[in-house]
């Protein structure tokens, strides 16, 4: 195979065209030609018409997905025939050692939900926005591999400047308020992010991973203002980072982007950007948390604190469940963060209880879309939770969904949202971190009341003014397939028995991780 | 034997719920559940009468394999404890659903919510660690969450779920670091080994103490924390108030037996002052307001408030019969409790009024629900020959031993409490004057009298002859102190 002489003979140092030349671009070019190859049909005024219907674009999505499938079998045959694959020569530093596939895949099937969701959605897709869908893929499936800070600022562009687009482009004219919003946001952050590869250059000298964690390992000059220094320069890296996962010091622009957003574009930004730049932040803590850990903990402690406390505060008062989600999204991620502050002493442990909560928060937010789209209404763009009301009079399954998926981001216990909480809690715990503890136990406890609104909507029959019925329903005038309630009653299982699996998944992954 | 006594009930339980689900007819599943149920409390008392009361320790225990052991293994086992409540649970059950049979809206889905408690409640039960029992306590809410929001009839059932939800919560996630703190001094989470020499200085067990005084007092209604309590049992259905008083409220005082007093036991002397003050002044605020209450279920739940306080007096006072009378207590509060919800949801089917201000003279027209009531009133007010009257009589000499003022007080401050609004309970329902605007009304029926006379027939029997249940729990109380806690 191509791939190990590939590896063999190329030098990863300092040499940013072999993103041009890896493999991976392969995927890029099959789709391009696909999508070009579309465009010529021998029909002119069919394919005029069929422009921007919405019977095209699916077929493209469905294209996708079977896309995905495929590159995703191949890299299961090449983890089978190739277990041992070494991207890069020199092992120190880097944990990824050809296990990266694992994570490849978890992406994989990411995209899969999403554009299978998209398609629940029927919404009116331009032909183009399914290249802006691929950008996320190729991001999300090349940035595990990079060296390079330079080839993960590339990566995290191209990505954002997509979801700039699909947000504008998805809705009505508040999506493009949000998506200017977004831009400027995203762009401000990048440009942090020049700066601190600015500072890291003159620091280290090379941009490169692998270096910087030798340096960081084997340095013996003096470390006291190198200490310093580089805690100054990574700051700058960690807040252009939290600007783009909406931790909370920098966390506005999630609340009015979120609401603005239709529920496609949403779907895709909160699920891919909190992916990408969470593998983004475990390639750079693996080099970097040795010796600057020390400081750092207080702003992972920092960070995480205000972002649980802004994010169940704020979620208190919110009548719209997009923003309620950005709310609930903040919280997350303030979970994800606080577990680097024991990275020093445990990796493994830390990176795999973050990667875990947030696979399952996914799932759970995932789950909620899918039984949306079976309540969508053409007003629920605003997401407003009025509609919401009283779904378990007309719709059982749907309902009961609902209700499970809420129960477990509250953290009830047989339910998969409890287990991720109460280990993390737990952990903290361990390394000494009480006070921490204490707070988010109790701030979860807050945050649950928000889902419990939403449950309490859905099923005890209050009398409202508005109810959940089917001649509200102008979008989906056709009843649940077979497929679909399948796949309901499989999410609704899923949430009650992963639990008992759940052991084998955490050893699973915290072995990737070593 | 293991396997029978503690699986079967829960497979049993899971097929009936599945089936439940499945199947629409009522009648069958009715019959069913009733059946199941029946059974469970025949191996349960099959299982009473094997127990070897002269044992401490888990005497049948299972271990579940395949499960994730986070915190420890999943170990089912059954001790001399867990038998009386168990016993009780699977008493209960069948008598919720013989009530609710052709008389509730969507019965199918209500007993499904009902079986899934009780097998919960066995699970909790049944429990050989702490992270176990953690689990299926907060499970619990998930079904108590339909059963008070949509079959209860008002408006403010809302607000009571909040509160019963939240209150809940916060008690379990207080536990949920003591929990980790107890699993980091000791290792397991086992309760057996909770009896061991721990390594924590006494001022970690003094916070140690408060945090699970905490978290457990939020079960059992004490003083600050016990607002949940008026408001769920009052805008619950009628079952649903007596599964949260016949048992929901005992899993407090379970959790404190097997969890307080074994980890902070060189702290209890020093902390037992703060718990017996809470417990007292709920007595006594919890008394006076039952006695101006309307609302008859209000003030059925304040009282129940009182007597669980009560024992808790017991409990702390550091002698053998302080927990051989909580644990007793807590036996007869439930049937008693069970007994007079059930009598109030007889009384609101017929009627459609808790308020106390439009009932009266009952006795002309309900004389058997009225015998049965007064006698079950009259148990409430702890009257010699009821179980009620044994286990405050063994709470006073206990109190004895510790402090004889205390007993002056509690004596004083429990009796005139309970008599108060229990007498103002009798007169007013039903030796008052007849209202002419009250709807001619039938008697019970041969299953309400059932219920109600099974109830008072073994209140009356515990009363008497109380001895089947205290020998054994004198021998336990006696391993409890040879156990070097008392």
């Amino acid at each position: 195979m191509s791939l190990n002489i590939l590896y063999t003979i190329c030098d990863y140092e300092n040499n940013i065209g072999l993103l041009f030349f890896s493999i991976i671009p392969l995927f890029f070019f099959i789709y391009l030609v696909f999508f070009l190859t579309s465009q010529r049909t021998g029909l002119f005024n069919k394919s005029y018409v069929a422009f921007n219907t919405i019977d095209f674009t699916n077929t493209k999505i469905r294209s996708l997905i079977v896309m995905l499938l495929t590159v995703g079998y191949v890299l299961t045959q090449n983890f089978r025939y190739f277990p041992e694959i070494k991207l890069f020569m020199n092992g120190v530093g880097i944990q990824f050692n050809g296990k990266i596939f694992v994570f490849q895949l978890c992406a994989i099937l990411l995209f899969c939900v999403l554009c299978y969701l998209t398609l629940q959605y029927r919404i009116n897709l331009k032909k183009e926005y399914i290249l802006l869908f691929y950008f996320f893929i190729f991001a999300a499936l090349n940035i595990l591999m990079q060296v390079n800070l330079i080839g993960i600022f590339l990566l995290i562009e191209m990505f954002s400047l997509a979801s700039y687009i699909i947000v504008a482009g998805i809705g009505n004219k508040i999506a493009i308020e949000g998506g200017l919003k977004y831009a400027l946001m995203g762009m401000f952050s990048s440009a942090l992010l020049i700066i601190a590869l600015i500072f890291f250059l003159l620091n280290y000298g090379t941009l490169n991973l692998l270096e910087i964690s030798l340096l960081e390992r084997y340095n013996y000059l003096d470390t006291n203002t190198s200490n310093y220094f580089i805690t100054f320069c990574s700051i700058f890296l960690l807040v252009s980072f939290f600007f783009k996962l909406a931790i909370a010091p920098f966390h506005q622009w999630v609340v009015d982007v979120y609401k603005s957003a239709s529920n496609v574009s949403f779907l895709w930004l909160v699920s891919t950007t909190k992916v990408i730049v969470f593998f983004v932040l475990l390639l750079i803590f693996e080099s970097l948390l040795h010796k600057t850990s020390e400081h750092l903990k207080y702003i992972f402690i920092f960070a995480g604190i205000t972002s649980v406390f802004v994010g169940t505060f704020g979620g208190l008062i919110q009548i719209n469940f997009k923003g309620l989600f950005a709310y609930s999204s903040i919280v997350t991620v303030g979970f994800l963060v606080i577990n680097f502050v024991y990275y020093f002493e445990n990796p493994e442990k830390a990176a795999a209880l973050s990667f875990i909560y947030l696979i399952i928060y996914l799932l759970n937010i995932l789950s909620f879309f899918f039984f949306l789209s079976k309540v969508q209404q053409k007003s629920l763009i605003f997401g407003d939770l009025r509609y919401i009301n009283n779904i378990m009079k007309s719709d059982k399954l749907v309902g009961f969904g609902l209700i499970i998926t809420f129960f477990s981001f509250l953290g009830l216990p047989p339910l998969v949202g409890f287990l991720p909480k109460i280990l993390i809690f737990y952990n903290l715990y361990n390394e000494g971190y009480l006070i921490t503890c204490l707070i988010f136990i109790f701030l979860s406890l807050i945050g649950a009341f928000y889902y419990f609104k939403i449950i309490k909507r859905i099923s005890l029959f209050q009398e409202t003014e508005i109810t959940f019925d089917s001649t509200y329903n102008l979008l989906n005038v056709e009843k649940i397939s077979v497929i679909e309630r399948l796949i309901s009653i499989f999410l609704i299982v899923l949430n009650i028995t992963l639990i008992i699996k759940y052991q084998i998944f955490y050893e699973f992954i915290e072995n990737l991780l070593k | 034997m293991n396997q029978i006594y503690l699986l079967l009930p829960l497979i049993l339980l899971l097929s009936c719920i599945i089936i439940n689900l499945i199947n629409k007819q009522e009648t069958i599943n009715f019959y069913l559940n009733y059946v199941a149920t029946l059974s469970i409390f025949i191996i349960y008392c099959w299982m009473f009468s094997s127990l070897d009361n002269t044992l401490y320790g888990s005497q049948y225990s299972i271990s579940i394999e395949n499960f994730p052991k986070i915190f420890g293994e999943v170990v089912l086992c059954i001790d001399g404890l867990s038998s009386f409540f168990l016993l009780l649970t699977a008493f209960l059950f069948p008598l919720c659903l013989l009530y609710n049979y052709k008389k509730v809206s969507k019965n199918n889905q209500y007993s499904v919510l009902l079986l899934l408690v009780e097998l919960l409640l066995i699970i909790c039960f049944t429990a050989s660690s702490f992270f176990i029992f953690y689990i299926a306590f907060e499970i619990i809410l998930f079904p108590m969450f339909f059963i008070i929001g949509f079959w209860g009839s008002r408006g403010r059932r809302i607000h009571a779920v909040y509160l019963f939800f939240f209150y809940t919560m916060l008690g379990s996630f207080v536990l949920l670091f003591c929990l980790f703190i107890i699993y980091q001094t000791y290792g397991t989470l086992e309760f057996n080994h909770f009896f061991n020499k721990n390594s924590l200085s006494k001022i970690e067990q003094q916070i140690l103490a408060i945090l699970i005084f905490i978290g457990f007092s939020i079960k059992i209604p004490m003083y600050p924390l016990h607002l949940w309590l008026p408001e769920a049992h009052v805008e619950a259905p009628t079952v649903g108030s007596v599964i949260l008083a016949g048992i929901l409220l005992k899993l407090g005082g379970y959790g404190m037996l097997r969890v307080l007093l074994p980890v902070c036991n060189d702290v209890i002397e020093t902390q037992k002052g703060f718990f017996m003050g809470i417990a007292l002044l709920s007595i006594i605020l919890g008394s006076i307001a039952a006695a101006r209450q309307i609302d008859l279920k209000k003030m059925i739940a304040y009282s129940s408030v009182v007597h669980m306080n009560v024992g808790i007096l017991g409990l702390f006072a550091e002698h053998n019969t302080g927990i051989i009378a909580f644990i007793f207590l807590m036996i007869s509060h439930g049937l008693i409790a069970s007994g007079l919800f059930f009598g109030v949801g007889m009384v609101y089917d017929r009627l459609h009024t808790k308020n106390l201000l439009y009932l009266g003279g009952l006795s002309r027209l309900m004389p058997k629900f009225s015998v049965l009531f007064f006698l079950l009133v009259l148990a409430n007010m702890s009257i010699p020959g009821t179980s009620n009257f044994v286990g405050e009589i063994c709470v006073f000499f206990s109190l004895i031993h510790e402090k004889v003022w205390l007993l002056a007080i509690v004596a004083i401050a429990s009796s005139f409490g309970t008599t108060l609004f229990c007498v103002i309970l009798i007169i007013k329902t039903i030796y008052s004057y007849l209202y002419k605007g009250l709807s001619p009304i039938y008697d019970l029926n041969d299953h309400e009298l059932f219920i109600l006379g099974i109830l008072v027939f073994l209140i009356i029997i515990l009363g008497l002859c109380p001895f089947f249940i205290v020998d054994p729990l004198i021998n336990y109380g006696q391993f409890y102190i040879a156990n070097n806690l008392i």
